[in-house]
C-alpha cells in the first residue's frame, strides 16, 4: 500500500476545532455561561476565558464556591485558561497582574479546597513578590504541604529564604518536609533524614 | 541468537557499544567458560591471584546468573499489573522466576494478587517494604502513571532491576531522574512499550533500516479519540479498601472522586495524560525506534485539540500534534483521530484504531496498532535482506529481553532513555495543548527554551515523602 506524501501532511494545525468566545468577551457573560445547566455552554465559556485577564480572577474564584460542582469546576478551569494565557512569553505585565489577583484572593483566606487550587495556579506564574503571601499558608494545618510544594517550585532566593525561615520555626513533624525542599536547593540540613524509603504501612493481613 | 549475530552492520542506539568500563564481556559459552574458568581458578590459586569470572555466566550481587531464578516483587497488581503477575506466575511454574512479593494500595486487588502469586509470596500495602528486602532482584511496577517515576527511582536506588509500565513518567524532571537512577545504580530498566519486541515490529524496522522507503520525511500516527466523562460525580470518601493517600502518592492532595480511579486515571491530565500518553507511548515509541531517534527529540512541538466541556476528565478528546525533528529533518504527527487506515487483510481481526504510516521519498509503510499487537504490511513481512543489507535487533520478547538485560547488563530494547524520550513527546504535547502555544525544545539539554511558564511545568513538586 503506497500512499503519497500529500494528504495527511497537508493538514494544518489550524484545522482543529477552535472554541468561539462568549458574546462580548467580558466577565459577566462568562459567569452567566458558567452557571448554565448546559454542559456544552459551560464548556465553551471556560475554554474561551483565557484572554479575559486579571479582572476575571476574583469573580471566578468566588464562583468556585458554587454548590453545583460542575459550575465550580468550570470556574476553576476558566482561571486555569487565564493563567495559561498570562504565562506566555512577552506577556510579562499580564502575568504579574494575574499573579497579583491570585495572591489577593488567597489573602482573603478562601475555603481550603479553593485555596489549594489557587496556590497551585500561583506556583505557575508568581514571582518573588508573592512569596510572603504564599509562605503564610505554611501555617495552615491542611495546606502547609501544598504551600511547601508551591515554594519548592518557585525559583529565586525569596522562595528559598521563605523555606529556610519556615524550617526554623516549623513544628517537628513538618520539618522533614521542609528539609527535603531545602536539600533539593542545595542547602545542607543536619538531622531530619529523608523518609522516602521508609515503609509506613503494615504488611497485609 | 548469540550476541555476535544480533547486529550485523548497523546498531540501533540502544545497542551501540558502551564505554569500555560498562561494556559486557564477549560472548562465552558455558562449556568454554568452564574450561577457561577451571584453568584460571587453578592458575589463580597457584599464583594467589584474584579469580576473574564472567558476570554474564555467574551471578553477581544484584545480577542473577544464567540459571538462577529471578526473584520478583510486583508493585501495583490491578489492570496491567494483574496481567503481568499472571504472566510471571506462569514463568514461576517453569522455574524462570520466583514471585516473592506483591503490593497494592487496594486491599481487594492485593488479596486477589496474593492468591495468584501463591503461598510463597508475601503481600504488602507499602512498596517500600519490597524494596527493603535483600532477596528480591527485580520489581515489576504497574501502578498508576503518576507513581512510575518515583517507584522506579526508589527501586533503582535499592539495587532492584525494574520493569515499569508505560508511560515512563509524567514530567520531564521525572524522566531525567529515572535515566540517572538507572545509570548510577547499573540496573536494567525495561519500559512496558512492548511493541518494539513484537515480531512484525522487527520486520518493519528492518524494512525501513534497509532504505526501502528512501529518506523518511514524516511519520503520521492516528488514534481514536479519548472518552469524555459523561457521568460526573462530586468528590466523596474513598472506598474502605483503598488507601487513597498511598494511591495519590506524589500527586498534590485532592479528595477522592469515583471517576478518578481505578483505570480512569488515564483520562486525567495530572496522572494518565490521555490517549497520547497511553497509546502514544506505544505508537510513538516505535516511531522513535524505527527512526533511530531514541537518543534525541524534536526541536518544536505544537499541539491543538478539543477538551471535554465538563466532568472530571480533562485530557484532550481530539488532538493534533506536530513534532519537528532536525538533523535529519522529519516530522512526527500525532492525530487523534486522524485518518484511520484499515488493516489490509479484511479477514483478520486486529486493532486498527491506532497506528502509524511512515512516509519516505520512495515508498511508505504502515504499522498498525504498535503495542502487544503490532502488524505491518505484507511487503515488509516478505522482505529478504539482500547481500550487504543490514539486520536489526530482534527481541526475544519484551520480558525475555528484560531478563537478558538483568543477567548481562546489556541495554534493554525499551530502556529508560528510550522510555523517557517517548514520554517526553507526550508530556510536551500536553503542555503545548494546555498552554495554547508552540513550544521550543532543546533535545540535547532536554529543556524547554524561551518560555519560563512552560519551564516551570517541566517538573511538578511532589508530596513528601513520595518524592524522587
Amino acid at each position: 500500500m503506497n500512499l503519497p506524501l500529500t494528504a495527511a501532511s497537508q493538514t494544518t494545525l489550524a484545522g482543529v476545532a477552535a472554541v468561539p468566545p462568549p458574546a462580548g468577551n467580558t466577565v459577566e457573560p462568562l459567569l452567566a455561561a458558567l452557571r448554565s445547566t448546559d454542559a456544552r455552554q459551560r464548556g465553551r465559556a471556560w475554554q474561551s476565558a483565557g484572554s479575559l485577564g486579571a479582572d476575571a480572577v476574583r469573580p471566578l474564584a468566588a464562583l468556585m464556591q458554587d454548590p453545583q460542582f460542575e459550575t465550580a469546576r468550570s470556574a476553576r478551569r476558566a482561571i486555569e485558561r487565564i493563567v495559561a494565557d498570562a504565562g506566555r512569553p512577552g506577556a510579562e505585565a499580564k502575568r504579574q497582574a494575574i499573579a497579583r489577583e491570585l495572591i489577593a484572593v488567597l489573602e482573603s483566606r478562601p475555603p481550603t479546597r479553593i485555596a489549594r487550587d489557587l496556590l497551585w495556579l500561583a506556583s505557575e506564574v508568581a514571582g518573588d513578590n508573592a512569596v510572603l503571601a504564599l509562605a503564610a499558608w505554611l501555617n495552615h494545618p491542611d495546606l502547609r504541604e501544598d504551600a511547601r510544594q508551591v515554594l519548592h517550585r518557585l525559583p529565586g532566593d525569596a522562595a528559598l529564604a521563605a523555606l529556610r525561615a519556615a524550617f526554623a520555626s516549623a513544628p517537628e513533624e513538618f520539618k522533614p518536609n521542609l528539609a527535603y525542599s531545602l536539600r533539593a536547593r542545595g542547602v545542607s540540613i543536619a538531622g531530619y533524614p529523608d523518609a522516602k524509603l521508609l515503609p509506613t504501612r503494615p504488611a497485609a493481613d | 541468537m548469540n550476541d555476535t549475530t544480533r547486529v550485523k552492520q548497523s546498531m540501533p542506539h540502544h545497542r551501540q557499544p558502551r564505554p569500555a568500563a560498562a561494556r559486557p564481556a564477549p560472548a562465552l559459552s558455558r562449556r568454554r567458560f568452564l574450561r577457561w574458568a577451571g584453568g584460571a581458578l587453578a592458575a589463580g590459586a597457584a599464583m594467589d591471584l584474584p579469580q576473574l569470572v564472567d558476570r554474564r555466566v555467574l551471578a553477581a550481587p544484584g545480577r542473577p546468573g544464567a540459571n538462577d531464578r529471578i526473584i520478583l516483587g510486583h508493585i501495583g497488581v490491578g489492570g496491567m499489573g494483574g496481567g503481568h503477575l499472571r504472566g510471571m506466575a506462569v514463568r514461576q511454574t517453569h522455574g524462570q522466576v520466583t514471585v516473592a512479593a506483591v503490593c497494592d494500595a487496594d486491599r481487594k486487588r492485593l488479596a486477589t494478587a496474593a492468591e495468584i502469586a501463591g503461598p510463597g509470596a508475601k503481600a504488602y500495602r507499602d512498596y517500600r517494604s519490597i524494596l527493603e528486602r535483600k532477596d528480591i532482584d527485580a520489581v515489576v511496577i504497574a501502578t498508576p502513571d503518576h507513581w512510575h517515576a518515583v517507584q522506579t527511582v526508589h527501586a533503582a536506588q535499592c539495587g532492584k532491576h525494574v520493569y515499569v509500565e508505560k508511560p515512563a513518567c509524567c514530567t520531564i524532571e521525572e524522566g531525567k531522574a529515572m535515566v540517572a537512577a538507572g545509570r548510577e545504580n547499573r540496573v536494567a530498566i525495561q519500559v512496558g512499550s512492548q511493541g518494539r519486541s513484537q515480531p512484525e515490529a522487527y520486520l518493519a524496522h528492518r524494512y525501513i533500516a534497509n532504505g526501502m522507503l528512501g529518506r523518511v520525511r514524516e511519520v503520521v500516527c492516528w488514534h481514536y479519540p479519548s472518552p469524555a466523562d459523561t457521568n460526573p460525580v462530586p468528590d466523596s470518601e474513598p472506598p474502605a479498601d483503598l488507601d487513597w493517600d498511598m494511591w495519590l502518592g506524589p500527586l498534590r492532595w485532592r479528595p477522592y472522586n469515583a471517576r478518578y480511579c481505578h483505570g480512569t486515571f488515564r483520562w486525567i491530565m495530572e496522572s494518565g495524560g490521555g490517549q497520547i500518553r497511553d497509546r502514544g507511548a506505544h505508537v510513538m515509541s516505535n516511531a522513535l525506534y524505527f527512526m533511530n531517534a531514541d537518543h534525541t527529540g524534536p526541536v518544536s512541538i505544537e499541539a491543538t485539540g478539543t477538551l471535554p466541556s465538563h466532568g472530571l476528565w480533562d485530557t484532550a478528546i481530539e488532538m493534533e500534534v506536530a513534532y519537528q525533528f532536525k538533523n535529519p529533518d522529519w516530522t512526527l504527527y500525532w492525530r487523534q483521530p486522524g485518518e484511520r487506515i484499515p488493516y489490509y487483510r479484511s479477514d483478520a481481526r486486529i486493532r486498527d484504531g491506532y497506528g502509524a504510516i511512515y512516509r519516505g521519498d520512495k515508498d511508505s509503510l504502515i504499522v498498525w496498532a504498535g503495542d502487544g499487537q503490532t502488524f505491518t504490511e505484507a511487503k515488509a513481512l516478505e522482505y529478504r535482506v539482500p547481500p550487504g543489507g543490514q539486520d536489526v535487533y530482534r527481541s526475544p520478547g519484551h520480558v525475555e529481553d528484560w531478563f537478558h538485560g538483568i543477567r548481562t547488563g546489556a541495554p534493554t530494547i525499551m530502556n529508560i532513555q528510550a522510555g523517557a524520550a517517548t514520554a517526553f513527546l507526550t508530556i510536551l504535547a500536553n503542555l503545548s495543548l494546555i498552554l495554547g502555544r508552540k513550544l521550543q525544545w532543546d533535545p540535547v539539554q532536554q529543556e524547554i527554551v524561551g518560555d519560563e511558564h512552560a519551564r516551570r511545568l517541566m517538573s511538578r513538586p511532589q508530596r513528601y515523602p513520595y518524592h524522587l
